[in-house]
């Protein structure tokens, strides 16, 4: 792969892949970390897309491979949590990127790729390679939590 | 809740500029190439060393997982799991479920049973009339939920629901979820993978003017305590785990084939999911220096049903492990690969006869 078409997918698909990877370890300096190495892999591998939504469609999947390897390394779960600044402009937004935080780490990516990404439970499915049913029943759990934490909270 | 999830996401944005992030990725993209000294292919398996696994022996124990279905039928039914698909199979004609909500009629037209789920064909309605969603609602995401209400089965005996969620209407086609939950159950754990529940899954749906009528399967999701223990007493040589080792690796000869004296121990497969247990013998390798950052059995693994079919699963390493006197205990989860077969249903683990390792067949017990 040229360079220059890497800057390019770099401008295009950065955000999602940081926030997906976010969505899994929830601290940015991770995030940026998992986010390097999606793109390292996409210029190592330079697979052939038919179009953009592919592209997307690949970066989504490794990152969610990087950032199951990073959740399951020893190193990872044997450190301390990294502190994370993320300006929040009220007490409810803050109480519910702590929510965000506090849910478990598929379910938050699950909720993430439908809520953010605009993603059908199907696409979802397709992407993390799994069954509807199985990305509804994290989306249920997902929502549910988000929901009782955040009554648990008064908010 | 949406619009307030998508406004906190717009503010989770990265610390580095593209070009830190352009300069991060070809940096590390120049050290894998020196590492491995070619272009990458499978760039997440280069780093793993491979390791062959010699099994001697698998022991355990059957479980024995108890499902209460007089709560959902107004009669007793409590057996053994393996004895449920014979006393659900048939009609229950005299189950009633109703609901006890304000709003809603649920009538029950039909049961049958099979071995670890049941299918119920319900009609929900409005006691008013008034339509239960609108089909042609353009909203993105709308959920009709019967919340709270609490469920009244036979005998009173109270259950309840989270309701059905219409998640969208799109040219016609409506997805629906739905769930129900066993009200003494665990249902949410730190792993979002295990607890006990009763799942709802929708089969068929047909809308009419103002009524909703719809075919439910109830499947028993077990918790970590198995559905079923499947073991067999002697597994195949040449088991290929994959190891992503990092670290000290001091005596490890990372990167190149190992083989290792193994045992698998336990072979534990549910409704939705399994788990293989097993232990490594360490041999002369120092562990305690390693950190083994993830691995994954790369076999070709099938359950055999007693008719012959098959269901491909996957195996992907998701407990690590910890060394004990001498040996590493592992865990790893079996994941369905056949989905399309999967969706909506549970696999009959009593149908289930043996398992087909890289093409040798295990009878199990």
């Amino acid at each position: 792969m040229e360079q220059h078409q890497l800057e390019q997918y770099i401008k295009e698909h950065r955000a999602t892949v940081f926030r997906l990877a976010y969505s899994y370890v929830k601290n940015r300096e991770d995030a940026d970390d998992i986010t390097q190495d999606a793109f390292m892999r996409l210029y190592v591998a330079d697979p052939s897309f038919e179009g953009a939504s592919n592209v997307k469609a690949w970066l989504i999947r490794v990152t969610i491979n990087l950032a199951k390897d990073m959740l399951r390394s020893g190193w990872y779960r044997s450190r301390a949590e990294l502190p994370d600044n993320i300006p929040c402009e009220s007490e409810e937004e803050e109480r519910l990127l702590d929510s965000v935080k506090k849910l478990n780490a598929e379910n938050a990516a699950v909720i993430y790729l439908f809520y953010y990404e605009g993603y059908s439970v199907k696409e979802i499915a397709k992407l993390r390679r799994t069954t509807s049913a199985a990305v509804r029943t994290r989306l249920c759990r997902a929502r549910e939590q988000l929901r009782k934490m955040l009554t648990k909270e008064d908010l | 809740m949406r619009n307030e999830y998508n406004r906190l996401f717009d503010k989770i944005t990265s610390g580095l500029s593209d070009e830190e992030l352009l300069n991060g990725a070809l940096r590390k993209a120049e050290n894998m190439k020196a590492r491995t000294g070619k272009k990458l292919k499978r760039p997440l398996i280069v780093a793993a060393a491979v390791i062959t696994v010699l099994a001697v022996g698998v022991t355990g124990a059957a479980a024995t997982g108890l499902i209460r279905f007089d709560e959902i039928f107004g009669r007793t039914i409590t057996a053994e799991t393996e004895q449920l698909g014979n006393d659900l199979i048939g009609d229950a004609k005299d189950a009633v479920i109703s609901c006890s909500d304000d709003d809603y009629i649920v009538t029950l037209k039909g049961v049958t049973g099979t071995a670890n789920s049941i299918l119920a064909s319900l009609n929900v309605s409005r006691k008013d009339g008034t339509p239960l969603f609108d089909a042609e609602s353009e909203e993105e995401e709308v959920q009709y939920s019967l919340g709270e209400a609490k469920w009244q089965l036979g005998n009173d005996k109270k259950f309840y629901g989270s309701g059905y969620y219409i998640e969208g209407c799109e040219n016609g086609s409506i997805d629906i979820y739905a769930e129900y939950k066993m009200m003494f159950e665990e249902f949410y754990s730190d792993d979002g993978i295990s607890g006990e529940y009763m799942q709802l899954l929708l089969n068929e749906l047909t809308l009419t003017d103002d009524k909703l009528d719809i075919a439910v399967e109830f499947t028993y999701v077990p918790s970590d305590t198995s559905l079923r223990s499947l073991t067999c007493k002697e597994f195949p040589e040449g088991c290929v785990i994959l190891f992503n080792v990092s670290g000290e690796t001091d005596g490890l000869p990372s990167g190149r084939n190992i083989s290792f004296d193994t045992q698998l121990t336990a072979l534990d497969i549910r409704a939705e999911s399994g788990m293989l247990s097993g232990r490594l013998a360490l041999g002369d390798y120092d562990w305690n220096k390693i950190v083994l950052n993830s691995f994954r059995c790369d076999n070709d693994i099938e359950l055999i049903r007693k008719d012959g079919s098959s269901i491909p699963v996957s195996l992907e390493a998701y407990h690590l492990m910890r060394a004990v006197e001498g040996y590493l205990d592992f865990t790893m989860e079996l994941e369905y690969r056949q989905l399309d077969e999967m969706i909506g249903k549970a696999i009959d683990l009593t149908e289930v006869a043996a398992i087909s390792i890289n093409g040798t067949i295990y009878t199990l017990e």
